[in-house]
């Protein structure tokens, strides 16, 4: 099996490209105690031992919700208009915050639009929702059509107040309902996090769902079509049977910005980080799995591949994988394809499985030439060592953003097309797992 | 709903080779096709089942007025004018039917059907699928398969068919497990409601091409996206009742998967490509990749209000040409639940019959509460009753009330005449009601006493007995109900007493319950009067008792002894003045209350004589007495009458004539004197004269009438003469004069003193 951290650097030459300064700001960041003032907003809570990493919570259960217009940035230099939720009052942001509430909370959503169109919410997997007061339901206008799966709020300053019981843990999706076909391309998405009473590393009411919640990382998946962006943005018509994706994002970032830390502040609107990090499984020090949550409010479906490794899906959409009699129906995969509109919840651990130790178990075959671990302007994220853990020694002018001998993997759709930036690669809706030595990087 | 679900009409020609039954269905994919088979045959025998389907091209509009050629599958043989549809006909079989299929080729290249997930199992001679096909126009051929396991699964174009699927030669085949009502043999796939959506799109230049296989797939960019051949907004809506377990079977017989979802509840997936799942599991949105199907099942939220929930694209294919809505998009149309049938009868409640116990000489009314509300809610028409046993529904006496309101209070009035034939006993009377949809609910009864005796009256008697001129007495008796059978007896209400001849029931006098309270089937029966109402003598005082039930019961009767009361009249003057006599003669002058005259006390009356006028005051309480006591303080207070009497005390009968007198005299000697006297038949007898002091006196006569009679004077307290043998018989004593009234003489003259005056019937009254 492959196990190597070296992997992503094999499989095909890398061509510098801009921006390299993101992977620079990378490694002063992964520096030690190197952080920069992260700017926080209330009310928000990440992993309170990793807060540059893992979902950032943004606590209900009443959540005042704008939906408004503003940029995104591109790794490849690109600036793209987008419509998004954000807090109310708050910042520019995609995509939508992450809405943590209990279960049993009644969850109530304001939401003020400031944009030239009615929008709304829906949240697939919600019963009984209510919008200002009153069942959701589809709104026609006087001619008998269809003008939104929802009550909107109306355009340029408009309200609405959706309402609902927060009556199953899991991972879910909310999702504008009013044209979905264009304002879900336009960014109108996010995920909610309903906690389960059994507790809060839990994540679902069944003690098999037990993980680090210091390990907790949400994934939302979304694409982009700069073109419908453009063409919204000047008010032209686009036709929506011609879109051609070029750039996805996890948590609203392509990769490589999609492995920046939470909240980093030249990503103005795009807080959320998708690096998962991790340290290896350890029956005693180390014992809880990490938490992914994967929602894919976009239109297509995603396979979501984990190099060298597979994760354990234990619930979609929301519901538990089992059976009437209590059979673990959970699976494990090294790809788990995302559904439009789905989510699933998967545990992971990192097992050293082989224990590779320089001096009484070295690898067995040559390692590699550094010419084939270069990433990007003769910069690699090796070690210098193939064993986790050790750094090596590197030529002159090659640069390594590698702190502690930790070792990366990729963590990318399979649907290649994807794994670019507007046909360039790498990039995409991709992230990285990163695996710190036992006990983390000092 | 556009024209186009009208293609779905076309009837699939279902010939039944052998087999009792109808075993494919010519469903269409309008309105209906979501109800569940009400009668799916559940006999397991296999039947042999041919389907008639014709290739043939025709078009289907979009709801933007989009025309786009297809090719589909009509029903039948393409003889008349076979309109194509898309998908083709349902062909709805159970599980172990052996269908064949004629496939007649309309059109203008070859045509086959494949059918993925059925195994082609030699039947016919066939074991590969047909990728040739027929030739066409008019060319036929012919499949034939076991329908071994149920499952969705679809019929296609096995010939060129990336153009052919693309125009729309595909169509749903349903196999039913045995079990109605469920999409497998598991029974956790049983289902309420049912929705067979075959997806698909459509990229108009491949239809719309001059010849559609020479399109370049490369370029294949749907602009329309289908459910059952339809877009938004003329799908159709999937009606369900709320809480409903609602199947959606899924077919994908487009080119492009689709990932479909539901907005408002989760779906359980209890199979993919017509093989139930061991574990189902849940999901918001399913992928259908290209041929796949899926089974899901979901319950239905209950709200209690018509409910919209949309059945959508995830991939957000909600677009007609790009123009939103459209495309697959439609909505479950949740309704209230029906109401359970009302086959509940209405409630009742409270019935009664009143008055009760009762004797019916004044009718009576039996009343209810028919109530409908917890039993369905319609209005109660109409309600009715029974006596002692419950008759077939409809058949008992009808009630009278309000009726047209789910909740009617029912009553029936008995006339006295109903209840004049009734005879004394308990009845029990089982009132109903029935409700708008003819249901009569379960009976409540109310039981009628009918008491047609009164209480016995017994034990009556009179205290005291003779009266002895008591003032009060105390009549007493005890009243007791008799017993009604099934019912016991019935309260004692009321008691009345009369004297003499029967004034008639309720005329008497009211009597009182000794203990207080009309509360008991026993009552003690007690009455207090003054006896002198009656004349002395015997009086036949009568009781009697009333019931609850309205009846007097026969009286029982007592003789009582009425005496007289003793003390007739007395006045000591202490009022200062005259007022307690009847009538005073002589004028103020002559005769006044006065502190002078008093003899004992404070006033006495004093008589002022001067000659022959008298000065008296006169008692007319007497009645006709028969034996009469008077006393009186007299003074004669050296009142002169020079040797004549004159009397100070008369007594009178009606005419007037003084049938008793006392006489006073101051002789010529000086001395006082007092006598007697009373009018016998022979004219009046005297005592003697007795000298007493010019002082206060008590003098006391006692006078009877009699024909042996006696008279006696007292003075003093000392009985000083009786005059006996006296016939004074006819003599009524009825009023009597104090004071100076008869045989005055000019030399009479003096004031005389008179003071505390009383006279009795029976009773020697004393100083």
């Amino acid at each position: 099996m492959e196990q190597q951290a070296i992997e992503l650097k094999k499989e095909r030459p890398i061509r510098p490209k801009g921006r390299k300064w993101h992977w620079l700001a990378l490694l002063v960041v992964l520096g030690a105690a190197l952080g920069f003032g992260i700017p926080r907003l209330m009310s928000e809570s990440a992993s309170a031992v990793h807060p540059q990493h893992g979902m950032v919570c943004t606590n209900g259960p009443t959540f005042n919700l704008r939906a408004s217009s503003g940029y995104v940035q591109t790794p490849d230099g690109n600036s793209v208009y987008m419509w998004s939720f954000q807090k109310n009052p708050g910042f520019f942001q995609y995509p939508g915050p992450v809405l943590c509430v209990n279960e049993g909370d009644t969850v109530t959503v304001n939401l003020t639009n400031d944009l030239p169109e009615p929008v709304s919410i829906v949240f697939p997997g919600q019963s009984n929702v209510l919008a200002d007061g009153s069942p959701s339901q589809p709104q026609f206008d006087g001619g008998g059509n269809l003008t939104s799966l929802t009550q909107v709020a109306a355009p340029a300053g408009g309200t609405v107040s959706y309402s609902f019981v927060a009556e199953e843990p899991g991972t879910y999706i909310y999702e504008s309902g009013t044209e979905p076909s264009k304002q879900i391309q336009m960014g109108l998405v996010g995920a909610l996090v309903i906690r389960p009473s059994l507790g809060a590393n839990y994540a679902y009411n069944d003690v098999s769902t037990l993980f680090n919640p210091d390990r907790e990382f949400l994934l939302l998946f979304h694409e982009i079509d700069p073109d419908l962006h453009h063409a919204v943005e000047l008010g032209q018509p686009f036709d929506v049977t011609l879109t051609h994706f070029r750039y996805w994002t996890v948590n609203g970032r392509a990769l490589p910005d999609s492995i920046q830390i939470n909240n980093t502040p030249w990503l103005p609107s795009q807080p959320y980080s998708s690096l998962v990090v991790v340290e290896p499984f350890d029956a005693v020090t180390n014992a809880e799995p990490a938490l992914i949550r994967l929602a894919n409010p976009g239109v297509d479906n995603h396979p979501f591949h984990p190099h060298a490794n597979s994760i354990q899906t234990i619930a979609q959409d929301g519901r538990l994988l089992k059976g009437p009699g209590g059979e673990d129906l959970s699976f494990e995969q090294f790809g788990r394809t995302a559904a439009a509109g789905a989510t699933y919840d998967a545990l992971f651990k990192w097992t050293d499985a082989e224990g590779w130790d320089p001096d009484f178990n070295p690898v067995p075959v040559e390692i590699p030439g550094l010419q084939n671990l270069v990433f990007m302007d003769n910069a690699v994220y090796y070690s210098g060592s193939p064993y986790l853990g050790y750094q090596g020694d590197f030529p002159p002018g090659v640069t390594s953003y590698n702190q502690c001998g930790e070792e990366y993997f990729p963590w990318h759709s399979h649907a290649l097309n994807e794994f670019q930036n507007f046909d360039e690669g790498f990039g995409g809706l991709a992230t990285v797992l990163r695996v710190d030595p036992p006990g983390g990087c000092p | 709903v556009g024209a186009s679900l009208l293609l779905g009409l076309a009837v699939l020609a279902v010939v039944l080779v052998l087999g009792g039954h109808q075993e494919a269905k010519a469903s269409e994919l309008g309105p209906s096709w979501s109800a569940p088979s009400e009668s799916a045959p559940a006999a397991p025998t296999a039947a042999l089942v041919t389907v008639d389907l014709c290739a043939t091209a025709g078009s289907i509009t979009m709801p933007d007025t989009a025309v786009i050629p297809i090719w589909g599958f009509a029903p039948g043989d393409c003889t008349g004018s076979p309109v194509a549809q898309v998908p083709g006909p349902i062909i709805d079989v159970v599980e172990g039917d052996i269908v064949t299929v004629n496939l007649y080729n309309n059109l203008s290249e070859n045509v086959s059907i494949i059918f993925p997930g059925q195994s082609l199992d030699g039947i016919g001679n066939q074991l590969i699928p047909d990728t040739v096909g027929v030739g066409g126009p008019g060319g036929s051929t012919s499949y034939t398969f076991t329908a071994s396991a149920p499952g969705t699964t679809l019929y296609e174009s096995g010939t060129n068919a990336s153009v052919q699927v693309a125009m729309g030669l595909y169509g749903p085949l349903i196999v039913r497990p045995t079990t109605a009502g469920q999409a497998y043999n598991d029974p956790a796939t049983a289902y309420d409601s049912e929705a067979i959506l075959v997806l698909s799109e459509i990229d108009p230049a491949l239809n719309q091409g001059a010849d559609p296989s020479t399109f370049n797939f490369v370029d294949y960019a749907p602009k329309y996206w289908l459910i059952n051949g339809e877009a938004h907004p003329d799908t159709d809506p999937i009606p369900v009742a709320e809480g409903d377990r609602l199947l959606v079977r899924y077919l994908n017989a487009g080119l492009v998967q689709h990932t479909m979802e539901i907005l408002g509840f989760h779906q359980t997936v209890v199979a993919g490509d017509g093989y139930p799942l061991a574990f189902p599991y849940d999901v918001v949105s399913q992928t259908i990749a290209s041929g796949q199907t899926y089974d899901l099942i979901g319950t239905v939220p209950v709200t209690s209000a018509f409910t919209q929930y949309p059945l959508y694209s995830a991939n957000q294919h909600v677009t007609n040409d790009a123009a939103f809505p459209g495309g697959m998009l439609t909505f479950v149309e949740a309704s209230p639940s029906a109401p359970p049938p009302d086959t509940a009868g209405p409630l009742t409640s409270n019935a009664a019959f009143v008055p009760s116990p009762t004797n019916g000489t004044l009718g009576a009314t039996l009343s209810a509460d028919v109530d409908e509300t917890t039993t369905g809610g319609a209005n109660v028409t109409a309600a009715e009753f029974f006596v002692n046993a419950v008759g077939a529904d409809g058949t008992g006496i009808a009630m009278s009330g309000a009726f047209g309101s789910p909740t009617v209070a029912v009553s029936f009035s008995f006339t006295a005449g109903d209840l004049a034939g009734a005879s004394e006993g308990t009845y029990t009377l089982y009132v109903h009601g029935q409700d708008a949809l003819g249901n009569w609910g379960p009976t409540t009864s109310a039981v009628a006493v009918i008491d047609k005796t009164g209480p016995a009256t017994s034990g009556v008697s009179a205290s005291p007995n003779p009266t002895g001129g008591a003032t009060s007495v105390t009549l007493t008796g005890s009243a007791t109900d008799p017993a009604v059978v099934g019912a016991g007896p019935s309260n004692v209400v009321a008691a009345e007493w009369f004297e003499g001849a029967d004034p008639g029931v309720g005329s008497g006098t009211a009597m009182s319950p000794s203990d207080g309270t009309f509360d008991s089937p026993t009552e003690g029966l007690t009455a207090s009067f003054d006896p002198s109402v009656f004349a002395p003598g015997n009086h036949t005082l009568s009781v009697r008792a009333l019931d609850e039930a309205g009846n007097w019961g026969a009286v029982s009767s007592t003789v009582l002894d009425v005496e007289a009361a003793d003390l007739i009249f007395s006045d000591g003057f202490e009022s200062g003045n005259l007022s307690a006599w009847d009538a005073s003669f002589g004028g103020p002058a002559r005769i006044s209350v006065t502190g002078a005259a008093a003899l004992q006390g404070s006033f006495g009356m004093q008589s002022v004589i001067t000659g022959n006028t008298p000065s008296y005051v006169t008692d007319n309480t007497p009645a006709n007495e028969s034996s009469y006591h008077a006393r009186f303080y007299f003074d004669p207070n050296s009142t002169i009458s020079s040797g004549s009497a004159h009397d100070i005390l008369a007594g009178r009968n009606t005419a007037g004539a003084t049938i008793l007198r006392v006489q006073y005299r101051r002789t010529n000697g000086g001395l006082y004197q007092i006598r007697a006297g009373a009018l016998r038949s022979t004219g009046l007898a005297y005592t003697n004269w007795f000298s007493v002091s010019d002082a206060p006196h008590a003098i006391e006569i006692a006078w009877q009438s009699a024909t042996n009679a006696s008279f006696s004077l007292y003075i003093d307290g000392v009985l000083r003469q009786t005059r006996s043998g006296l016939n004074t018989n006819t003599r009524k004593l009825d009023s009597v004069r104090l004071g100076p009234s008869a045989g005055l003489t000019i030399g009479t003259s003096g004031t005389e003193y008179f003071d505390s005056f009383v006279s009795t019937r029976n009773s020697y009254i004393g100083p």
